[in-house]
């Protein structure tokens, strides 16, 4: 936790000297101030009734901003409904010990958080209200399902490179066949015209099988290349996607000098980009593409954006989407798309980030990519060939 | 018909062989031209038979082969101007054979074909020895392998 913005607290020691006698409640009232965890009292109406200082560090209110405001503003809309439970508890008297939950910040961010409720009596041991004690747990969740994640990516990778073999050798022997076959009909015959729409297809599930399959990352050697080129390269594989969704393409092209990239790790960044922005607009919409010479921390370089007009991503999930395994789309999801995409543009040396707006009528997710012209300094694995052919 | 007479020229059977040209469909024309010879090297006797038979209609001249002893063998007679080998076989590796038929064969060129994850671990080893071999994916499509084996080699 930030300590250095702690206020300063009361010094128990000097009232000592002031009264004569330490008042306990000073001492309580010094730890509950410097305390790490939220300290939070509310009666049985939900009503805030005391706010310690971790609590503006954890929630983004002041005291005074929560004080005699309803506890539920610090809840989700969709779990306002555990208030009621909760104060149903502490008026039977029971504790709520650890419960894992979200809360929102002032600024709306979700936080995880551990919470300990207790119920407060009075003299007569009537309850009166409660004292909830919460931790900020997201860093913890955080590195968790990092955890999990690595492990996961581990099996992941191992799986990947079985299965690729298994794949990739009967798909090579089944689009030579069909391509045979089709070269040794007769054009114009029935069969001739089930050959080629087999032919599309295979290379549906090639391209597929490439892309998931990791096969990109050992491709391709780098090439001196333009990065409009790449990206004609990738519309031209989800063209019919895009015309059957109703996706209108605007492209503004301004990048006249080659740049030095893997075209096959490049394709897949955008390549995945763009199956995301397909994906995003099931409704149809417009896709811009952008491409410019642009002035980049590392000197100059190409920017490409990638703009849809779909229902854009949330704040929260946002913040998660370069994360492998984090996925918006449910089961479609793989949860990988990006993560490569960045994996792959950092490998360059370049950056990408993304925003989105989520608001009605002007919604959408941008993607921007920087890639330096200048290729990575020789220190990384994988970078020295980079170099190498560079000069 | 029955008014109708030909000319009454009676076809008499040559006392020699005649050779009319057989017209293939673009191959032969290309043969004449580049006739590129091919060696076609994976365990996987289907997929050499059909990349072999895939650049034969195309115009070149290809062999197969299954194992990398029997695609040094078959070398030394072909001549083959490339060399296409798949990367992961049992008792030589892709690698192992291009080293070899490098030396046998410094002037032709050598396409590497896999379809496994993993292997940029002995292509990067071939490299730092100072071999550059091109790699391809699989599947690759016959179209793309064909116009990656008409362009002029890299090396």
């Amino acid at each position: 936790m930030d300590q250095g913005s702690r206020r300063p607290s009361p010094d128990p020691a000097n009232q000592t000297v002031v009264h004569g006698a330490v008042d306990p409640r000073f001492h309580l009232a010094a730890i509950v101030d410097n305390a790490d965890d939220a300290i939070i009292s509310k009666d049985l109406n939900g009503v805030v009734r005391t706010w310690n200082d971790a609590a503006r560090r954890t929630f983004g209110f002041t005291a005074e901003e929560m004080i005699g405001q309803p506890i539920l503003k610090l809840i989700p809309p969709e779990l306002q409904h555990e208030e009621a439970i909760i104060l149903g508890k502490i008026r039977a008297g029971q504790r709520i010990e650890h419960y894992e939950t979200l809360r929102l910040r002032k600024s709306g961010e979700r936080i995880q958080i551990a919470v300990t409720i207790s119920p407060i009596r009075d003299d007569t041991g009537r309850i009166v209200g409660a004292s909830k004690i919460a931790r900020d747990i997201s860093d913890r969740k955080r590195m968790e399902r990092l955890l999990v994640e690595a492990e996961k990516l581990a099996a992941n990778g191992r799986m990947a490179a079985s299965i690729a073999h298994e794949i990739n050798n009967p798909l090579e022997s089944l689009m030579n066949l069909i391509y045979l076959a089709r070269q040794n009909s007769p054009v114009g015959s029935k069969a001739h015209g089930y050959l080629v729409t087999a032919e599309d297809e295979l290379e549906r599930v090639s391209h597929i099988a490439r892309q998931t399959l990791g096969y990109y990352r050992d491709t391709g050697s780098p090439a001196s290349l333009y990065v409009h080129d790449l990206l004609d390269n990738v519309l031209t594989v989800y063209r019919s996607k895009l015309t059957s969704n109703s996706i209108s393409i605007d492209m503004r092209l301004d990048d006249p000098q080659k740049i030095l990239l893997s075209k096959g790790e490049m394709l897949q960044v955008f390549s995945n980009i763009v199956a995301n922005a397909i994906d995003a607009m099931p409704r149809g919409g417009v896709l811009t593409i952008c491409t410019s010479v642009a002035d980049g921390p590392r000197g100059k370089g190409i920017e490409v954006v990638l703009r849809d007009t779909g229902a854009g991503i949330r704040q929260d999930q946002l913040e998660r989407v370069f994360e492998p395994f984090f996925t918006t789309k449910g089961e479609v999801g793989t949860g990988i798309g990006l993560w490569v995409a960045r994996e792959l543009v950092n490998k360059r040396g370049g950056s990408i980030s993304i925003s989105s707006n989520t608001q009605q009528g002007a919604s959408g997710t941008q993607v921007t990519i920087f890639l330096p012209f200048d290729t990575p300094a020789p220190d990384g694995d994988g970078f020295n060939k980079l170099r190498t052919e560079a000069s | 018909m029955t008014g109708h007479h030909f000319p009454s020229l009676s076809y008499v059977e040559p006392d020699y062989p005649v050779f009319l040209p057989v017209l293939q469909p673009d191959s032969s024309r290309r043969r004449a031209e580049a006739a590129l010879r091919v060696l076609v090297v994976d365990d996987d006797m289907r997929i050499a038979d059909t990349i072999a038979e895939v650049l034969q209609q195309a115009g070149f001249e290809a062999q197969a082969a299954y194992t990398g002893d029997s695609a040094l063998q078959a070398a030394a007679s072909f001549r083959p101007d490339c060399l296409l080998s798949d990367v992961l076989m049992p008792s030589m590796n892709g690698v192992e054979l291009a080293v070899t038929f490098r030396e046998q064969h410094p002037t032709a060129r050598i396409v590497l074909i896999s379809g496994q994850v993993g292997i940029s671990e002995i292509i990067e080893d071939a490299e730092r020895r100072g071999l550059h071999f091109q790699l391809l994916a699989k599947p690759v499509h016959p179209r793309i392998l064909i116009e990656e084996l008409r362009k002029p080699s890299e090396r």
